[in-house]
């Protein structure tokens, strides 16, 4: 178990975390469809807003004449980048050196805002409106084909520098990251002596691997409605806005209004984001000053086509791997090509994730990254998608493929390659791999073979692959907490929205837990003005924030404790229609616990009362009632308790530099195909994974996130592509029938087996896990292990049957 | 989504009525016209949309007489789920019940399913981002384009490609290109006739519009056109024997055409072609009219326009040369002598410009005419060329070549608006040639008697505000051009001075004889007219196309058989899918810019297999769109026919390509039923599809397969339209179903595919569906 510092030691005896069938606060709502999101906003008088877009991949709009929109009946406003008002707006994209303006006449990619907005008394007249507008375009050549875009002769798409990228900064003594050259940003890591690594090679092999591009889930169009209003109680400096669909943290608006947060409302709980959807569309930022302009509400919601905005960026890698007559790898160089995502936007994905990678997981030193990154037209969103649990798949082919080289078991090499808890000079392997991997085993009744060599009765070939990763710690965010005891129950006073992450859950068991209380028992207050909000990283964030939650329950724990005894000390006056105090007279807090809902002795649970009636103050009789005499009813005021803590886990190795060097908690995942190859189709006959969270909070949230991530990670190596018209960089499937997310009917079984050896660094010693089980390469290399071909994913039925020469 | 109105209808005539009035459209279940009126698709938005849901007695299913009817409005879930269907036309319900989702299966109907828009990424990108082929436009870009999910059995032709539409002749150039692709000579040479009887002569002097127009153009290089027409030309004069045969039968009709040159020519081709006896009238020694003596040799030399003309005295067409219709003989007589006359005697007559010291000046078409002589004691003299096309350029060059020391030529247009084409202009450069654009003719600089230069001024627009030809001029800019010769090769003109006063035959506005749009008729009964004569100074090819026009004019008012038209029509268009992707453009071999001569031509015929190369480069534009219809094979391998309120169509004959349907139906005709005559005892049927996924997808292959009997079997998705492997089929017949026959079959049906690269796996997938669907059927 991890050593965890305060009242977050160790607790053995769980009553309330780990348990299954507690219902969601907010899952009524969703699954009833009362769940309101910005699109479900309709308010008496409001007007619609829409961009317009742009139908090239690169271009400048040169001049618009809004002349014929304007005069179109039902037309409010047209705004267009030349605007005052528009060019005030802040733009809090990351910029990487050239900062755009929040809208201007330059789109990068088809289908972006630009240049103008329209807002009318309904949709149909916006289009119409921007039907009419008399824009003259100027087409720019544009990069869709990384390939092609990041050759010394291919156009510049554009000026942006990226000679210092975000994340990736050159490692000590390694060599300087070039500057940007064309279309290209360079980002170099060293660590290691290569040619030491290589000389002591037996074996050198090298690879191409690609990962796709893939979009996440899209359950709802973003969008947002706002209004303006007269406040009463902050009336003065102007009127408060309300918007409604914006963003998952509401401050992000006020911060670009230039508002105080209390003057911010946001009252939805439902965003509609997508998987690790940081950003913000300026669908969900437009929205207040358009109202601001127009004075009436308005809407501005993207449609679904519009939505599809790449989350998952594509990345080319080239791996060069030197290893042992045993399997131990010795160097790995390793160069990569990666998206370079919007103008403007964030290198995380690109550049930072190599630190965050795989090869800290191995014994082996000698390291060598090379990545360019190429600016492209592909349509990207700011500030959003990462590869980073992907990035884990290059070493996963490597172990296969020495494992293949070898007829070894790829289990046993990646045991091999693998550091323990401490150092990457740990000998051992870190235990939690391989307790998750004796379950794995025996989950998966794994039984490896070569390639090519298992059939199956109906003829189909049978492939089966394996990959670890390890848990990430996310736990660099601080959390506000505030807990109530409030006329006798507990209160969480927590901010909206939530976006698909059923955190606040975990956070409520953890302070029924706490407080010896039931779930049901702790009352959850969503409230905007509340600072409290479980979101960070997922299930990262769920359980760092559950660990500062447990500190702010014991903080109310002994606030209630103590006031039990006060109680105790000071019991109302005779004749007073009060609670008895409990018999805790005399003693302290620490003689006190909480359990089954009622204060009682340590020393003798039997004893006590419950927790509504533990916090009572004579010091104040109110007059209740009066009886049949006339004489008033006096009672003893409830005592209301408020606690707070504000901070984030200990030892976020993340954070402080690590960056998972030493290991913790670990998880395997494992897959089998049935390879059909008349017809190139793979049929996942099932997902196992086994992992170590640590501790299970709530299950049924650490098991809907891993078949989520497995219908991610079925989706891109089989079917999920973004398909772009190259010549005009037109991105051709923005549907959901050409672009192919798995539906219900593809969705393989998922099984499942959870340790938990409690060594993670949050609360009980749980740790995130959410997208370290996301992969781009485990069906490929169960494909592999069927046919004994490499297929590029996603792996569709035409790749399969050209990798086998039939077609 | 755009604003349009909805209407119920209680009747098909009802809806019919209202679908005839135009920009209407259809709904059945609406599962595809909303989505596509959502996405805006469609080439042209529907002002109304005509509900047939609310049409009652349309939805059943039902055997009477040996026939399962069901009506159109069936819904696809209710196909799938009726126990008869399922078992006695079993491919039919598993069809219906692989559409979609239960959802789109719960509205979507039959006579839906099969009228669906074509299934193509690009023709569905919403706003018409795409104005493809299949809406109307030029491209298919799924050609050039990902195309994975496209056709393997060749496209089909929407409407004309761009190179034909911009051919004056309408020259099937993409088919006969196919023909030459599929090294069949002999047929590309037949389609190219079947518009313009000497490809040799247009090869060489044709302003070649077809290029610019080349949907390459777009991507890369334009398809050389020219280059593989002149290898084709070349090989149609070198076995002129076997293309330029006499008439198999004779009409006893008679023709006179006046002119040999290319309208003359083209329309004496033609007419014999028809059968009929054709003597044309020359009032010069050879024929050939212009081709012959006002192009130079070293663009068209002699001997091909006297083989052209050698080739028409095969097919039995009489030349009377050195006689002059209106001085040898009357028009009158003519019309006497002949059942019909066509006159095409060109634009010789010199112009009159209007400036001082014209009469110093030379005309150019003279110049052309007796260049050797005209030379003498001018070589080592400075020219100056006047006019900005391909004839002024002609003048321009060969004068150079004679010898002259400097040649200057100055023209009204702009240097991008000149009509002469590119290619000669680049010549006439080349050769040290200087252009002067934008300048008028202001005055000849006469001195003693003699031209000694020629003053231009500055032409600000050859064109008023619209667009008629009327110059404007700087008179504050003028230059004067200092030369001993002057030659203008402006503005030739039609002299008409053969009628006679009493002759009466209306002219147009313009002074040229005037005819009627489609059939070249002028106003005297039996007289025709093509060429220049009607149009004034025009192009080679316009000539060709005009003297066809009159032909086909004096046919039917001979009352005889139109020629045929064009024989690519229904056709499945194919492409190579290795050449299209080379990207340089064939280039002809030319001799050194100062070696060259006037009497040599300045370049080679390319080499047939460099001619059939570039064919490979053309895109065959059409529709490679697959048609997305599920139902459509099963019914195929059923034997259904289709009745609509104004027919009863086979299965296989309702699909078509369109813009932008799938169906060949009029805009007032609807579907009402499907007519499935019951299967023969023993008669077994399966239905397959292969998607991506599991739902929702429409196929990648489908296949229907109807065992028993006699065997059919019929691929969706592989074609632009449901597609019989007749070869299957074949293989099939009289033989059990086993795995070995079957997989056989499978191989048959793909015999023939011609897939994109990227398609390329639909091949295996639809031989093994094949396979599959007849074991399953066979069981």
């Amino acid at each position: 178990m991890a050593d965890l510092a305060g009242v977050n030691g160790q607790r053995e005896q769980f009553r309330v975390v780990g348990q299954r069938n507690l219902p969601g606060k907010l899952s009524y709502a969703l699954a009833t469809g009362v769940a309101k999101f910005g699109i479900d906003y309709v308010l008496p008088d409001m007007l619609h807003a829409k961009f317009l877009r742009s139908p090239y991949a690169n271009a400048r709009v040169k001049s618009v004449d809004i002349a014929k929109a304007k005069d179109i009946p039902g037309v409010a406003d047209i705004v267009t980048w030349e605007d005052e008002d528009i060019k005030a707006l802040n733009n809090f994209g990351e910029s990487n050196d050239s900062r755009r303006p929040w809208l201007d006449n330059i789109a990068d990619q088809e289908g972006a805002e630009v240049a103008v907005i329209v807002v009318a008394e309904s949709e149909d007249i916006c289009e119409e409106a921007l039907r009419l507008l008399d824009v003259e375009w100027e087409v720019l050549p544009h990069v869709v084909n990384l390939l092609e875009g990041r050759k010394e002769d291919a156009p510049v798409i554009r000026p942006q520098v990226r000679d210092a990228p975000m994340f990736g900064a050159p490692s000590a003594g390694g060599p300087t990251n070039p500057p940007k050259r064309g279309n290209v940003a360079y980002a170099n890591m060293t660590s290691g002596d290569m040619d030491a690594g290589f000389a002591a090679a037996d074996h050198i092999i090298e690879y191409d691997l690609y990962m796709p591009a893939f979009a996440s889930l899209l359950p709802n169009p973003s969008g947002s409605v706002a209004w303006w209003f007269d406040d009463p109680y902050y009336s003065e400096g102007g009127k408060s806005l309300h918007i409604e669909g914006a963003v998952k943290d509401k401050n992000a608006i006020s911060m670009m209004y230039r508002l105080p947060p209390e003057k911010t409302v946001q009252e939805g709980l439902f965003m509609g984001g997508k998987y690790c959807d940081w950003g913000r569309r300026k669908s969900q930022e437009i929205t207040p000053l358009l109202a601001k302009r127009t004075g009436r509400p308005v809407r501005c919601v993207n449609t679904r086509e519009e939505m599809f905005d790449v989350i998952m960026k594509q990345r080319y890698i080239h791996l060069k791997v030197g290893f042992t007559d045993d399997g131990l790898i010795t160097a790995v160089d390793d160069f990569s090509i990666a998206d370079g995502g919007a103008w403007g936007s964030s290198s995380f994905g690109n550049v930072g994730d190599m630190t965050l990678g795989p090869y800290n997981t191995l014994k082996c030193h000698n390291i060598n990254q090379h990545m360019e990154i190429v600016d492209s037209n592909r349509y990207l969103m700011y500030i959003s998608g990462q590869h980073c649990p992907f990035n884990w798949d290059s070493i996963t082919v490597a172990l296969h493929m020495i494992a293949e080289k070898l007829g070894k078991d790829p289990i046993d090499i990646a045991r091999l390659n693998l550091h323990g808890p401490t150092s990457k000079d740990d000998p051992d392997p870190v235990p939690s791999f391989e307790a998750c991997v004796k379950k794995g085993k025996d989950l998966m009744n794994w039984n490896w073979h070569p390639s090519g060599t298992k059939k199956l009765p109906d003829g189909r070939y049978h492939g089966m692959s394996f990959r670890y990763q390890m848990c990430p710690r996310h736990s660099f965010s601080s959390y506000s907490c505030k807990l109530e005891f409030r006329d006798g129950e507990v209160h969480m006073p927590t901010q909206g929205p939530l976006f698909g992450v059923y955190a606040v859950e975990c956070n409520a068991m953890v302070v029924a837990e706490e407080l010896g209380l039931e779930y049901d028992d702790v009352k959850i207050d969503f409230d905007y003005r509340e600072p409290f909000t479980p979101l960070g990283g997922g299930s990262d964030g769920t359980t760092a924030s559950a660990w500062a939650m447990k500190e702010c329950a014991n903080i109310l724990k002994k606030q209630i404790l103590e006031a039990a005894i006060e109680y105790a000390e000071n019991p109302p006056m005779p004749g007073a229609v009060s609670p008895q105090p409990g018999p805790f007279k005399g003693l302290t807090a620490d003689d006190l616990d909480i359990i089954g809902g009622r204060v009682v002795l340590k020393s003798d649970p039997s004893q006590g009362v419950p927790i509504r009636e533990a916090a009572f103050t004579s010091e104040l009789l109110a007059i209740t009632d009066f009886d049949s005499q006339g004489v008033p009813v006096r009672e003893a005021a409830q005592k209301n308790l408020f606690a707070t803590f504000y901070g984030h886990p200990p030892l976020s190795l993340w954070a402080t530099g690590e960056m998972g060097k030493r290991l913790d908690t670990m998880n395997t995942a494992y897959c089998e195909v049935a390879v059909d190859i008349e017809m190139g189709e793979v049929e996942i006959l099932r997902f196992g994974v086994a992992a170590d969270p640590g501790k299970v909070m709530r299950p049924i949230s650490l098991e809907s996130q891993i078949d989520q991530v497995m219908f991610f990670s079925q989706g891109c190596q089989l079917l999920e592509d973004f398909v772009f018209d190259e010549r005009t960089g037109v991105k051709l499937n923005n549907n959901m029938i050409e672009y192919k997310k798995p539906c219900i009917l593809d969705v393989p079984r998922v099984d499942r087996e959870f340790l938990e050896t409690r060594a993670g660094n949050a609360a009980y010693g749980a740790n995130g896990i959410s997208h370290s089980l996301a992969n781009t390469h485990l069906v490929i290399i169960a494909i592999h292990n069927a046919i004994g071909v490499w297929v590029d994913p996603p792996a569709t039925p035409d790749k399969i049957l050209k990798a086998l020469g039939k077609a | 989504m755009k604003p349009f109105q909805h209407t119920d209808v209680r009747t098909v005539a009802q809806a019919a009525k209202i679908l005839g009035g135009g920009r209407a459209r259809v709904t059945a279940g609406g599962t595809d016209l909303l989505g596509a009126l959502k996405d805006d698709v469609l080439p042209e938005y529907p002002e109304l949309v005509v509900n047939l849901k609310t049409v009652p007695g349309l939805d059943y299913i039902r055997e009477e007489d040996g026939i399962l009817k069901i009506g159109a409005l069936t819904r696809l879930s209710d196909i799938a789920g009726n126990l008869t269907i399922q078992e006695k036309y079993t491919a039919l319900a598993q069809a219906a019940h692989a559409v979609a989702s239960p959802h789109i299966r719960d509205m979507g109907t039959l006579g839906g399913n099969l009228s669906q828009f074509p299934r193509c990424w690009y023709f569905r990108k919403p706003d018409n981002r795409f104005n493809c082929n299949r809406k109307g436009g030029d491209e298919c870009f799924a050609l050039t384009g990902d195309n994975r999910f496209h056709s393997i059995f060749g496209g089909k032709k929407a409407h004309l490609t761009p190179c034909t539409r911009e051919c004056p002749a309408g020259t099937d150039i993409p088919g006969y290109f196919a023909l030459l692709r599929a090294g069949d000579w002999d047929a590309a040479a037949r389609r190219i006739m079947e518009m313009n009887p000497m490809p040799a002569v247009t090869a060489r002097v044709c302003a070649h519009f077809c290029h610019s127009a080349c949907n390459r153009c777009q991507s890369d290089e334009g398809v050389f056109i020219g280059g593989v027409e002149r290898a084709l030309g070349d090989y149609i004069l070198d076995n002129s024997d076997k293309f330029y045969l006499p008439p198999a039968r004779e009409t006893g009709k008679s023709a006179a055409v006046v002119g040999s040159g290319p309208a003359g020519l083209s329309a004496a081709y033609f007419l014999r072609l028809a059968g009929h006896a054709v003597t044309v009238f020359d009032g010069k020694e050879d024929a050939g009219g212009m081709l012959r003596y006002a192009i130079p040799a070293y663009r068209l030399p002699k001997d091909i326009v006297r083989r052209v003309a050698a080739a028409l005295t095969g097919m039995g067409v009489v030349f009377r040369q050195n006689t002059r219709v209106g001085a040898d003989i009357a028009p009158e007589r003519l019309e006497m002598e002949y059942d019909g006359v066509c006159y095409a005697t060109g634009a010789w007559k010199r112009p009159v410009v209007g400036i001082a010291g014209e009469e110093l000046t030379t005309f150019g078409l003279d110049f052309l005419v007796e260049v050797n002589q005209w030379m003498d004691g001018k070589v080592g003299a400075d020219v100056l060329v006047t006019g900005g096309g391909n004839v002024a350029v002609d003048v321009a060059v060969t004068a150079k070549r004679l010898g002259a020391k400097s040649v200057t030529l100055a023209c009204l247009e702009p240097r991008g608006r000149m009509p002469a084409s590119a290619e000669e202009i680049a010549r006439a450069e080349a050769e040290g040639i200087v252009i002067m654009p934008s300048w008028g003719l202001s005055r000849v600089v006469e001195e003693d008697g003699a031209a000694r230069g020629m003053e231009l001024k500055r032409c600000v627009s050859p064109w008023d505000d619209n667009g008629a030809f009327n110059p404007q001029y700087d008179v504050n800019e003028k230059i004067v051009v200092r030369v001993e010769n002057i030659l203008m090769a402006v503005g030739q003109r039609v002299d008409l001075s053969f009628l006679s006063e009493k002759y009466l035959l209306e002219l147009n506005r313009r002074g040229l004889i005037g005819v009627a749009e489609n059939s070249g008729a002028a106003s005297r009964a039996g007289v025709f007219a093509a060429g220049d004569v009607t149009t004034g100074p025009a192009t080679v090819v316009g000539g060709i196309a005009n003297g066809r026009r009159a032909a086909r004019g004096m046919n039917i008012y001979f009352s005889a058989d139109a020629e045929p038209g064009n024989s690519s029509i229904g056709e499945r268009l194919t492409f190579d899918a290795e050449g299209i992707q080379n990207k340089a453009a064939l280039k002809l071999r030319e001799s050194d810019a100062g070696k060259r001569r006037v009497d040599l031509e300045d370049s080679e015929t390319p080499a047939r297999d460099e001619a059939a190369r570039e064919a490979s480069r053309c895109l065959n534009c059409g529709c490679y769109a697959v048609n997305p219809s599920d139902t459509a094979p099963a019914l195929a391998a059923l034997g259904a026919h289709i009745v609509t309120n104004k027919r009863v169509l086979g299965i296989e004959e309702l699909f078509e390509v369109r813009t932008p349907g799938n169906t060949c139906l009029d805009a007032d005709e609807i579907i009402m039923e499907i007519q499935i005559p019951a299967p023969l005892p023993g008669t077994r049927s399966a239905f397959m599809k292969f998607a991506f996924r599991k739902s929702i997808d429409f196929s990648v292959v489908s296949c229907a397969v109807s065992v028993g009997g006699k065997p059919r079997v019929c691929l969706g998705a592989v074609a632009p339209i449901p597609y019989r492997a007749v070869g299957a089929e074949t293989a099939l017949a009289g033989k059990e179903i086993t795995e070995e026959t079957a997989a056989a079959a499978g191989e048959a049906a793909v015999e023939g595919a011609v897939p994109f690269e990227a398609a390329r796996y639909k091949i295996q997938i639809a031989k093994t569906l094949v396979k599959r669907a007849l074991l399953a059927a066979g069981k």
